[in-house]
């Protein structure tokens, strides 16, 4: 059968980050360049919330891209990251998601490493009865863990393979940083960990989050009960890379009357529902800038969000060219009081693959994914609302922040 | 009621319950439950951990009632159909005005192109009240044994 040639030996289609070309969300072989030059590149990566490895030895595991990851905090209480394989024979070095080591130790042939990733143990080094075992010149120091760089902010744990990736805040930029310390601000408490299988290549995904077009048009939910409308203030913010993107809205600050959700011109807007019980969105006003709706990504694969009080991250992993795995991790802060957390797990019933304002996203994202096959030559999506900017907006009638992902995809790519 | 009765009501209650949910009765799904109750669903690993959030929190009956309302009006999915296989009934504690019991579960999820799989296994742990005469969940928690729902989560299991 011929192979069709992908988006890299006939390049991105002329009119630019306005046009998507399809392969790029079913190519085995772009899947592969991914992993060498994104998440392998000059790129920050989610890894965890240092509330989740709180004492020495504490680790979880991850991934960065389909490369397996070892978190952990060592004897100085600083956080590490390794690649999870053993440098033996490759074996997988932890197989529970989480726990507390002194060393890890692989089940296969017991060699060991320390908590910053030394080689520490080989187990029949000297053989047995002076037959067998490693060569005396054998070097342990040049067998340590494949280490990741790693850096936190405000509780969050970021790691990258490559030593050109700039630090987080230059990474950031100062505006994106900003909305990090904004909502990482004192210690967090895990509420809710749960994983979302996506059958669609993982980049649709961050389309998706990354699309406040679509949010109050195909969740039906979020325009009906009023919870975001493009007719309230917010803004859709893009750092000067565009690699990041924030868009947020802020309630109760909007007239719809002359807008398309007027006397149900769209049929998004289904204002005649009310809930049997409102206090499904009881809400506080949590930040002082009276933002009730934000969702910022890091480029390339991780989500911060919040809906109201309902705080998460969404960590996307690629499982193959069409599939994908988004780890969602709720949280709340340690000194919540009883009736803070009980708003949040309520509100947490707005998102996740369950989720009244979130449950269609699986379902679109998979549309894209079956409607793409057995394309001709080179189609391409239309990313064009808003034109072709690329920066920000009070206007959330735009894809500008969707082409900021392309942008950053291009760069680190070579596409 | 001997223990006899209690297992056989117990299992009525659930087999009712399975059948208003495949045959796609959602608006009667509220009514096996009491005006004030508790229904979660939420994977193993994190009611071990004791998180409070998992995929569905409704703590009234008319929580219920707005996810069915949700699930009519508001929520967009392709059609799916579940098949419920509850078993191995286990009566935890049980005295004349309630009981506990802990039931397997396995729901098989058929899209409409005709692909099957096994959507969810785990355990239901139900607190039920016989009072008034029909039995109703005082609170059902649904504890899946995967932490990962396969593409969305729609209707309740
Ligand atoms: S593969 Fe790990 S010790 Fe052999
Ligand atoms: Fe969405």
């Amino acid at each position: 059968m011929d192979r069709k040639p992908s988006a890299i030996e006939t390049g991105w289609p002329e009119e630019g980050l306005t046009r998507v070309p399809y392969d790029v969300f079913d190519s085995g072989e772009i899947f592969e360049r991914e992993q060498e030059r994104l998440f392998r590149g000059p790129t920050w990566n989610y890894l965890g919330l240092e509330c989740e490895i709180p004492e020495p030895g504490d680790y979880k595991l991850n991934f960065i891209g389909t490369t397996p990851i070892i978190v952990c905090r060592n004897g100085e209480g600083e956080v590490r990251a390794f690649v999870n394989r053993c440098t033996h024979r490759g074996s997988l070095l932890c197989f529970r998601n989480r726990g507390n080591e002194k060393v890890f130790t692989c089940v296969y042939h017991n060699w060991s490493f320390d908590l910053d990733g030394n080689l520490k143990g080989i187990a029949f080094r000297r053989g047995v009865n002076g037959q067998g075992g490693m060569p005396k010149d054998f070097d342990e120091e040049k067998h340590g863990l494949e280490a990741v760089r790693v850096t936190t902010r405000g509780g969050v744990v970021f790691g990258t393979f490559s030593d050109d990736t700039p630090d987080l805040e230059e990474y950031l930029g100062p505006q994106m940083t900003g909305f990090i310390d904004r909502m990482f601000n004192r210690p967090l408490r895990v509420m809710g960990h749960y994983s979302h299988r996506l059958r669609n290549n993982w980049k649709l995904v961050m389309e998706n989050v990354r699309d406040p077009y679509h949010a109050s048009i195909l969740h039906l939910f979020f325009g009906s009960f009023g919870l975001s409308r493009h007719t309230m203030e917010g803004a859709a913010l893009l750092d000067d890379s565009a690699w990041h993107h924030i868009v947020y809205t802020k309630r109760a600050t909007d007239d719809i009357s002359g807008s398309e959700y007027e006397g149900g011109k769209l049929k998004s807007m289904k204002s005649n529902l009310s809930l049997a019980d409102p206090t499904l969105l009881d809400e506080w006003q949590e930040f002082d800038d009276g933002i009730t709706n934000m969702v910022q990504t890091v480029f390339p694969a991780v989500t911060f969000q919040q809906i109201t009080n309902c705080l998460g991250v969404r960590h996307l992993v690629p499982k193959g060219p069409d599939e994908a795995e988004m780890i969602w991790t709720l949280f709340g802060y340690e000194d919540d009081e009883d009736w803070q957390r009980e708003i949040r797990r309520t509100q947490a019933n707005l998102v996740g693959p369950a989720g009244l304002i979130s449950l269609e996203d699986g379902a679109v994202t998979n549309f894209v994914q079956r409607a793409i096959r057995g394309r001709e030559g080179h189609e391409a999506s239309v990313v064009e609302l808003g034109g072709d900017a690329v920066e920000s907006s009070a206007n959330r009638v735009t894809e500008a922040t969707v082409r900021g992902f392309w942008k950053g995809y291009r760069d680190v790519m070579g596409l | 009621m001997d223990t006899v009765d209690i297992r056989h009501r117990v299992e009525q209650l659930q087999i009712d319950y399975a059948y208003c949910i495949d045959s796609g009765h959602f608006e009667d799904w509220p009514e096996f439950f009491t005006d004030e109750c508790v229904y979660r669903i939420i994977s193993r690993d994190s009611y071990e951990q004791g998180h409070e959030s998992g995929f569905y929190y409704c703590r009234s009956k008319n929580m219920l009632r707005d996810r069915v309302l949700a699930l009519r009006e508001t929520t967009i999915y392709e059609p799916q159909r579940y098949r419920h296989v509850i078993g191995g009934t286990r009566i935890l504690d049980s005295g004349d005005k309630r009981c506990r019991a802990e039931s397997n579960l396995i729901v098989v999820r058929t899209l409409q192109a005709g692909e099957m799989s096994i959507f969810a296994a785990g355990a239901y742990l139900d607190t039920i009240t016989f009072e008034p005469e029909t039995p109703k969940f005082i609170e059902k928690v649904v504890v899946t044994d995967s932490p990962q729902i396969d593409m969305l989560l729609a209707g309740p299991l």
